[in-house]
């Protein structure tokens, strides 16, 4: 009852002040002029007319909206939606007709300005209802965030697609680097949060990027990164610490409770074995990934690939599955490794489909990363960042030099069994598929670099080829590839144990053929 | 300040991880594939028909992409090394007369080239390159490597080829290959073991 009355309150308020003079102005300042626009409040919201707005920006009223230096934006009467060209955007209030004229929300005005002079231009102090032009483009526009119950999302609004990694700083720090980034005035200060996950987040401007600092307030949990489009935004997931703890991680949806109890009991994992998997589904979001010639684009067949495979080795061999996407989304190659790496993943598995101009190459091949001496500086950094050794009471030349030792050795290491592994899932492939073998190969991939672990790239089909993309589009055909990856982890998990000497090697056969004949 | 001993014990594990170390790294060397050698030999001048033109060979892919051949074609003489280098680079836009298959989108522009006092050549491309490209790890490394062995076997004075996209430097061409440094040449991606 009481709600009803506040809710009936609230609404009249409104009506009340619905279409009455409102003595608000909007001050646009730009290429040296000052103009000033009358507001009219409207539901509770600032208006403009459209005429006003086509007069500021040297723009045409329409029938249905408003023509800027090239740009339609079409506005309907009680919808928020603006069509401009193909994409949609949304206002916070919808347009309204008054004395039979469009009346716009005044953030309408902000986005006019920006189709006639540039998006990241235009400026706007919105409580102090000024907008003007600025010399310097930025291309971050503000930070959002939001708690849900298991984790806080903050999600930055950019204006042009850009490359982004996370740092760990410390257990509760982290760095959110954005490449070429440029911050808004909107950015200008830190924000509090004190959700309970986020303590707060402190935008600053470096040279050459712009840096988020995420001060988290428990101790560190979970987090994922990634970008969506249209518009650009990038995404921080950060999951509570306790829950991270406790369950498996937030990419590991939880686990059909009874099926997977009694079957992993018997064949529990050793607790220091192989205990993470790392799989990357390529591509994702705005990089589509190679498109076949009836248009089945890579990104989403291997994503079906790498969501499968994950199933498969959660339900059978009870392993942490770390994945650098569950979905459509675009990751930043640095950022997929170092997902792996925050996870201290045991292997890195990178998913992909294979395409040739005008080819008519099928079949599949598996890669490592080159053994080529210029290549080296990314992986040391990625691999010395992660040798937790205790360099204490060393001088820094010395210590320079043992890091410097340690990753050849890891480096070395690393390639003799990354060579290893993609030798074994070549060969469970071709056990599997009726298509061309074409061999373990090696090349300088950027993904591959940053990964402090044994790690492959798979090319497990041509696209490019109309047969092959056919077989793509078939479930059965990717269960078939995700059982040969399957089969192939298996193999390298008991390798990779008998090697540690934590399964001995006659009971460690009869596990693989054990599980081999299912 | 750590107590001395600890120091002491860091120190032999240094010695015991240089031992590991260099085996590792021999092993390494013994597994890392051996380049092959590349087809022919550089042109020289000599092979010119006459003095306005000179033969070059471009590098195209084979039918099922594993590798690179060569296909002849006649280019005018230029007064540089550089322009010369710019007319293979454009004949190789312009893709194969045989049945090989092109490895650079037709789209493509050059936009610019140089070769620096150390054997580099830089090479600018229009963004078509990256964004017109069909993508795979098998056509990325076809597109790099027909443009640094036509450069590198045809201009003696090209050791390594390094690409770039409307004069900046590039992460990948779409999405694979690491394209920050420049390229060597390599003449087939067949299997390493
Ligand atoms: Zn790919």
């Amino acid at each position: 009852m009481r709600k009803l009355s506040v809710i009936l309150v609230g609404m009249t308020a409104s009506l009340l002040l619905a279409h009455l003079a409102w003595p608000g102005e909007i001050e646009i300042l730009y290429e040296g002029q000052r103009k000033v626009v009358t507001t009219e409040l409207v539901s509770g919201r600032e208006y403009v007319p459209l005429a006003q707005v086509a007069k500021i920006t040297g723009g045409g009223v329409l029938r249905d909206g408003l023509r800027v230096n090239g740009v339609t934006f079409r506005l309907v009467e009680g919808e928020p939606g603006v069509v401009v060209g193909d994409t949609t955007f949304l206002l916070t209030a919808p347009p309204v007709k008054q004395r039979g004229a469009f009346w716009v929300p005044v953030e309408f005005l902000v986005r006019a300005l920006e189709a006639r002079y540039g998006e990241g231009r235009v400026y706007w102090n919105r409580s102090g209802g000024v907008v003007w032009l600025g010399k310097e483009r930025y291309n971050l526009r503000l930070l959002r965030h939001h708690a849900y119950p298991d984790y806080t999302r903050l999600v930055i609004e950019a204006l042009t697609p850009l490359n982004f990694r996370v740092q760990e700083d410390s257990n509760a720090q982290l760095s959110l680097r954005i490449e070429g980034g440029i911050l808004s005035p909107m950015l200008s200060e830190a924000v509090r949060i004190n959700d309970g996950v986020v303590e707060m987040v402190e935008p600053t401007q470096g040279q050459g990027e712009a840096i988020f600092r995420i001060h988290r307030d428990a101790f560190g949990g979970l987090t994922r990164t990634f970008a969506l489009n249209n518009p650009e935004r990038i995404v921080v997931d950060l999951y509570r610490a306790k829950a991270a703890a406790a369950q498996p991680p937030p990419e590991t949806p939880p686990a059909r409770p009874s099926p997977r109890a009694p079957s992993a009991a018997p064949a529990a994992p050793p607790v220091t074995g192989l205990r993470t998997i790392a799989i990357d589904p390529g591509h994702g979001g705005r990089d589509t990934g190679a498109i076949g010639p009836n248009g089945l684009q890579e990104k989403d067949v291997v994503l079906d690939i790498g969501l499968k495979l994950r199933r498969l080795i959660q339900e059978r061999l009870g392993i942490r599955v770390v994945m650098t996407r569950t979905e459509d989304v675009f990751v930043p190659l640095e950022e997929r490794t170092a997902i792996a790496n925050r996870a201290k993943a045991d292997f890195f598995i990178s998913i992909h489909v294979n395409a040739a101009h005008r080819s008519k190459a099928q079949g599949f091949e598996t890669y490592f990363l080159s053994r080529e001496p210029s290549d080296s500086s990314a992986r040391a950094s990625a691999i010395r960042e992660n040798l937790s050794v205790n360099l204490g009471g060393l001088r820094p030349k010395e210590e320079d030099a043992l890091r410097a030792i340690l990753w050849d050795m890891a480096n070395t290491l690393y390639l003799k069994e990354s060579s290893e592994l993609a030798q074994i899932l070549l060969d469970e492939l071709d056990k599997i598929l009726n298509v061309d073998n074409r061999g373990v190969k090696s090349a300088p991939f950027f993904v591959l670099m940053g990964a402090a672990m044994p790690a492959v790239l798979l090319e497990v089909a041509f696209i490019s080829n109309p047969k092959e993309e056919k077989n793509l589009q078939a479930e059965g055909y990717k269960d078939r590839v995700a059982e040969a990856l399957y089969a192939g982890i298996v193999r390298f998990k008991d390798r990779y144990e008998r090697r540690l000497g934590l399964v001995p090697p006659a009971s460690g056969r009869s596990v693989e053929t054990a599980k081999a004949k299912r | 300040m750590a107590p001395l001993p600890d120091r002491r014990l860091l120190l032999g594990l240094l010695f015991l991880v240089v031992v590991v170390g260099t085996l590792g790294f021999l092993l390494g060397r013994v597994l890392a594939p051996r380049p092959p050698e590349p087809p022919g030999s550089p042109v020289q001048d000599g092979g010119a028909v006459d003095a306005t033109t000179r033969r070059i060979r471009l590098f195209f892919a084979v039918p099922n992409a594993d590798r690179l051949q060569e296909e002849e074609r006649t280019i005018p003489r230029a007064a540089s090394i550089v322009e010369e280098a710019k007319r293979a680079v454009a004949e190789l836009i312009k893709g194969p007369q045989t049945d090989l298959n092109p490895t650079i989108p037709s789209a493509v522009g050059l936009l610019q080239l140089y070769v620096d006092g150390r054997g580099t050549a830089y090479v600018d491309f229009t963004r078509d390159l990256q964004t017109k490209h069909p993508g795979g790890t098998g056509g990325e490394l076809l597109t790099i490597y027909s443009i640094v062995d036509t450069l590198t076997a045809n201009f003696g004075e090209i050791q390594q080829v390094k690409l770039l996209v409307e004069g900046s430097e590039i992460l990948t061409l779409a999405g694979h290959i690491d394209t920050r440094r420049p390229f060597r040449p390599r003449y087939s991606f067949e299997r390493v073991r």
